[in-house]
């Protein structure tokens, strides 16, 4: 079984994968750099990225396939990876609270 | 010529997604390997295609000995959820041609879009080399711990115990703070979580994530 699968074998699907992939990534901003936009479409597109990002902290926080769960390790460091969010405005600062204190819960057992 | 400073800073931009992809890479090419795909079909796959949860399903599928088709059409519908990002961004995008849009958009990912579109709302304007280094650095980063994933599976010690598997959840957070300033974007959050949440066990695939982007981009536009 192992390494059945080569890179001459796989290639065709990857080009179908990277063009179904390419397409919904790059139409719409080709087209949409090239079109005047009426300003409802400009207003709702102004509130696009805080409503993704949202969306995709809810996700990365608290859905796990189908499922709504919130570990607990994971709900422990996203409360002083917020604070630190908030008191400094400081991404990098933000990621290392919220991996150092991942590491410090994992090397006390904590979680899942 | 493109400015080395602007080169640095992109990629020191894009080291919160560095951290992010090394377990997700690493675990990746693990799973790969299982399926039995060799090193240069992992490294091929995450050059050609770029995209961490299409590939992970992919790779379950062909497993599963699903052909061509189906896991084309999977991927598809996984990776639909960039059609929002890339719409997201076109306002600041007009000032350039179809072939720089080209690369910007093959490399566009949950985590690039998260960080280029916060730049934007703090009123930074990053040139297109800064852009595409940011998005050269996720991209390497992730072929890079997709390929070592499945050179040395198992022999790697498991990077969730340095809590390396919070860093992209911890990206969000922060950059999601960055945007609660005031009351119309946080109702914006407010409802986007909920729908996404509300969405995962009733929704298909990642329609969560799609409802929750449209309907809570619509509050924002409603709202006066």
């Amino acid at each position: 079984m192992k390494g059945s699968f080569t890179f001459r074998m796989l290639l065709p699907l990857y080009l179908a994968m990277a063009l179904v992939t390419f397409l919904p990534r790059y139409l719409p901003m080709a087209v949409l750099t090239r079109l005047r936009l009426p300003g409802w479409l400009e207003r709702w597109l102004s509130f696009l990225p805080t409503a993704i990002l949202a969306a995709l902290a809810a996700q990365s926080l608290a859905v796990e396939g189908r499922a709504v769960r919130l570990r607990s390790d994971y709900a422990l460091s996203a409360l002083p990876t917020a604070f630190v969010a908030w008191r400094t405005r400081n991404l990098f600062w933000t990621v290392l609270t919220g991996v150092a204190t991942m590491a410090l819960l994992r090397a006390a057992g904590i979680g899942t | 010529m493109p400015a080395v400073a602007d080169i640095l800073r992109g990629v020191k931009r894009g080291v919160p997604i560095v951290l992010g992809y090394l377990p997700l890479g690493l675990a990746f090419g693990l799973l790969a390997r299982e399926a039995g795909l060799t090193p240069g079909a992992v490294l091929g796959m995450s050059l050609l295609v770029f995209a961490g949860s299409a590939q992970f399903m992919a790779v379950a599928m062909l497993r599963q000995g699903a052909g061509f088709i189906p896991i084309t059409t999977a991927t598809f519908f996984i990776n639909l959820r960039h059609l929002l990002m890339s719409a997201a961004l076109s306002p600041h995008l007009r000032r350039y041609g179809p072939g720089r849009l080209l690369a910007l958009a093959h490399q566009l990912t949950d985590e690039s879009f998260a960080l280029h579109s916060a730049a934007y709302q703090a009123g930074l304007d990053p040139s297109y080399a800064e852009m595409v280094a940011l998005n050269s650095t996720a991209q390497a980063a992730w072929t890079l711990s997709t390929f070592t994933g499945n050179l040395l599976a198992g022999l790697l010690p498991n990077p969730t115990a340095l809590g390396l598997d919070f860093a992209l959840p911890a990206m969000f957070i922060g950059l999601l703070a960055g945007r609660l300033t005031e009351a119309g974007e946080s109702a914006v959050a407010a409802l986007a979580v909920v729908v996404t949440l509300v969405g995962a066990s009733v929704l298909p695939g990642n329609w969560n994530l799609i409802s929750a982007a449209l309907l809570a981009a619509g509050l924002g536009m409603l709202r006066r």
